[in-house]
């Protein structure tokens, strides 16, 4: 067998002095009281919010209660592909298509949840849409009901959600079709790849 | 064997077949939409061109149309073929509305395949693309997106040469060419079906399946249509304990390609109208409760008045296993041979391509078991007086219930779905469907095939075979264990000739026949000898 060469390592005692760790002590609550005594003669950085009175505008890009996004005549955008079902980690929504009596739109979804409970808000169905239908972008993360029930919106419910503020909100980018386009402008936005 | 050349690796294959074929054989993938096995070269969608050597140097050439010969040079991974696919891939997305999202083929799409892999992932088109007709209703099953087709015509042979009926054509010319129906004449024929299924495309859609499901959501498992005694091998479809189509296997000695519309709507029946609860006189209960009842019963019947007071029906639309371990179990536990499975009801209309007349998956197995399967012998058996108690498995008809009216007999039902003797039954206990177990049946052909199961019940119900050796346990003096579909095999294979040596699990996906191997010449020859020797 190969023998290990061990060094032992002598841990020096600590003084009666250090022990008491009165020092370390001092130290600490002098900061604290500096940063007390800048507070209360408001000299310093303040970062609290007096929340309910005040609230924050949130950062563009963050993932706030998700909406759905309309067509100009009003209806639901979203065409239930299911691409943000598919790609969902937290498996939260929930859709069921139906046939559009318009068949140049086709297909539409007759159901659209979202379990808000469950979502995780990592924003994928976001970026898993072909047609900008569904956004996180409303800014509201005060997400409150009584009952569980209520934490799964429907598609009434994800359509009445408004953006935050209209001027930061993402563009509009992708337009699905609209009814009675020119010819060729029906295409969903992939096909500029085609 | 000609021996043939792929990409400089010489391989040995069979005469007589196309390059697609023989280089999907060695594992080699041309990829292909207008080429089908089951119909005529027709050889208008370019994608299957490779480098094909001859006197005259490297030419290209479409692999679905050129016979193996002896020493043929082909190149199908060089950059040129790799750009000719590409060109072909970009004239064919040229017209293509790209409405993947609403499209029921995504995820299953040959044209999303082949993009992945020899797409030009750019547009190069200044020009508007063509508007045809969307949301066309073509027949009962079939609707059609002209804008999606790719015109490989697939469609049209099939209606050309397998069923004959000539429905669909192309018209117009050009970049305007669609498919369409003849005025007047929808594409209802008894396969208008398989279209959809051989579309490469999301041109053909089914009506039936359509917006029901993504296709990547559904879990796969090897069946087969229970709708006739053909037995045509189907993938079924499923997610979430629901079936949601079936799709046809391809299965050379038995459906090829193809199964009928009548088939392919078949899998309704495992969800419509099904027993999902024990019955005692027509009220729910536990299941464990339910078959301690039934198992008292038929206890007493036997013990009290003898063998003759039980008689058991069969039928033919329940499993090989199910029948047998009813015929062998009544045997074991009540000495009796009284074992019936007629059929009553369903029959139909045959055709000359898949649909057989007898409506029932089994009925070659139930004669397999030796079990009796006309209806008159039935009706008389069940005249006896001494008659006390009927098991009845999964067979209900006017024909019986009528006969069982006359008679005070207590009945026993194990059926899959909900019918007028399981509400009126003493006590009904609900079986699986071929969805939900593993059992095999015998086609008409008599080749033996087997069922997967996809999922487990949504309800209480167990296979047949188990609940039948649950009420035989307290006549049994040894009650042996069942708990897997290969324990009941074990006995199977040592009753009958034709299923020795079989074990269930190693009956291959597309069956066995039972049919007695035709002699061989060298085999004949040999008997003749020993004939005249002797």
């Amino acid at each position: 067998m190969k023998q290990v060469k061990v060094k032992t390592i002598k841990r020096e005692k600590m003084s009666f002095w250090e022990r008491t760790y009165l020092l370390p002590i001092f130290q600490g609550m002098g900061i604290t009281f500096r940063h007390f005594i800048r507070n209360l003669i408001g000299k310093g950085p303040n970062i609290s919010v007096s929340y309910p009175d005040e609230k924050k505008t949130m950062p563009t890009g963050y993932r706030g209660k998700h909406r759905l996004t309309q067509r100009d005549d009003g209806t639901v955008k979203c065409v239930a592909c299911m691409m943000c079902a598919t790609v969902c980690p937290a498996h939260c929504i929930h859709i069921e298509a139906a046939e559009h009596d318009n068949p140049e739109i086709e297909k539409y979804p007759e159901k659209f949840e979202i379990d808000l409970l469950r979502c995780v808000y990592c924003g994928y169905c976001v970026e898993a849409c072909p047609c900008d239908a569904i956004r996180m972008d409303s800014g509201i993360y005060t997400i409150f009901a009584t009952k569980r029930e209520d934490f799964i919106i429907d598609k009434e419910g994800l359509l009445n959600v408004k953006p935050q503020d209209p001027s930061t909100a993402r563009p509009l980018q992708g337009m699905p079709p609209l009814p009675g386009s020119e010819a060729g402008s029906r295409d969903l936005p992939m096909a500029d790849h085609a | 064997m000609p021996v043939i050349k792929i990409d400089d690796v010489e391989y040995d294959v069979e005469a007589g077949q196309n390059l697609i074929q023989a280089a999907t054989k060695v594992g080699i993938e041309i990829p292909h939409y207008c080429y089908h096995p089951g119909l005529s070269v027709s050889g208008n969608c370019r994608m299957c061109l490779v480098e094909v050597k001859g006197p005259r140097g490297t030419m290209a050439q479409i692999a679905c149309n050129t016979p193996i010969t002896e020493g043929l040079e082909v190149v199908t991974a060089s950059d040129t073929v790799k750009k000719m696919r590409q060109g072909v891939m970009e004239f064919l997305l040229l017209n293509h509305p790209i409405d993947c999202p609403i499209c029921d083929q995504a995820g299953e799409c040959g044209l999303q395949d082949y993009y992945m892999e020899y797409g030009l992932y750019t547009n190069r088109s200044t020009v508007p693309k063509v508007n045809k007709d969307k949301v066309v209703d073509v027949g009962p099953l079939v609707i059609l997106d002209q804008e999606r087709c790719i015109l490989c015509s697939r469609c049209v042979r099939f209606c050309a040469e397998v069923t004959e009926t000539h429905e669909l054509t192309i018209t117009h010319r050009g970049e305007k060419s669609r498919i369409e129906t003849f005025p007047g004449k929808p594409l209802d024929n008894a396969y208008s079906g398989n279209v959809v299924d051989i579309c490469p495309v999301g041109a053909l859609t089914s009506k039936d399946f359509r917006f029901k499901k993504r296709v990547w959501f559904l879990s796969t498992a090897n069946s087969l249509c229970t709708g006739c005694a053909k037995g045509c091998n189907v993938y079924l479809d499923h997610e979430n304990k629901q079936t949601y189509r079936y799709r046809p296997r391809f299965n050379a000695e038995v459906n090829e390609w193809w199964i009928c519309d009548e088939g392919r709507l078949s899998y309704k029946v495992l969800h419509h109208n099904r027993l999902d609860q024990a019955l005692i006189k027509g009220q729910a209960s536990p299941l464990d409760a339910a078959v301690k009842t039934a198992a008292d019963l038929l206890q007493e019947a036997v013990q009290r008045h003898g063998e003759s007071a039980v008689l058991a029906i069969g039928s033919s639309t329940a499993s090989l296993e199910d029948n047998f371990m009813l015929k062998h179990l009544l045997l074991q536990g009540a000495s009796s041979e009284a074992v019936y499975a007629p059929n009553f009801e369903h029959w139909g209309e045959a055709d000359k391509l898949l649909k057989e007349a007898d409506k029932t998956p089994n009925t070659a197995g139930v004669k397999l078991l030796g079990i009796e399967t006309e209806p008159e012998v039935l009706t008389q058996a069940l005249k006896q007086p001494e008659l006390k108690l009927v098991i009845c498995l999964d067979n209900d008809a006017e024909a019986l219930r009528t006969a069982l009216a006359d008679r005070k007999v207590q009945v026993i039902y194990l059926g899959s779905h909900a019918t007028p003797l399981s509400a009126q039954a003493d006590v009904s206990l609900p079986i699986t469907a071929h969805a939900e177990h593993y059992a095999s049946y015998v086609n008409s052909a008599e080749r033996l095939q087997k069922v997967e199961q996809a999922y487990f019940p949504t309800s209480e119900a167990r296979p047949a075979w188990k609940l039948i050796s649950a009420l035989f346990k307290p006549l049994l003096t040894a009650p042996p264990l069942y708990d897997d579909v290969e324990d009941v095999w074990s006995l199977l294979r040592s009753k009958y000739t034709p299923l020795a040596k079989l074990t269930f699990y190693e009956i291959p996906d597309t069956g066995l026949s039972l049919k007695p191997a035709p002699e061989t010449d060298a085999a004949s020859e040999e008997k003749a000898l020993v004939a005249d020797n002797a």
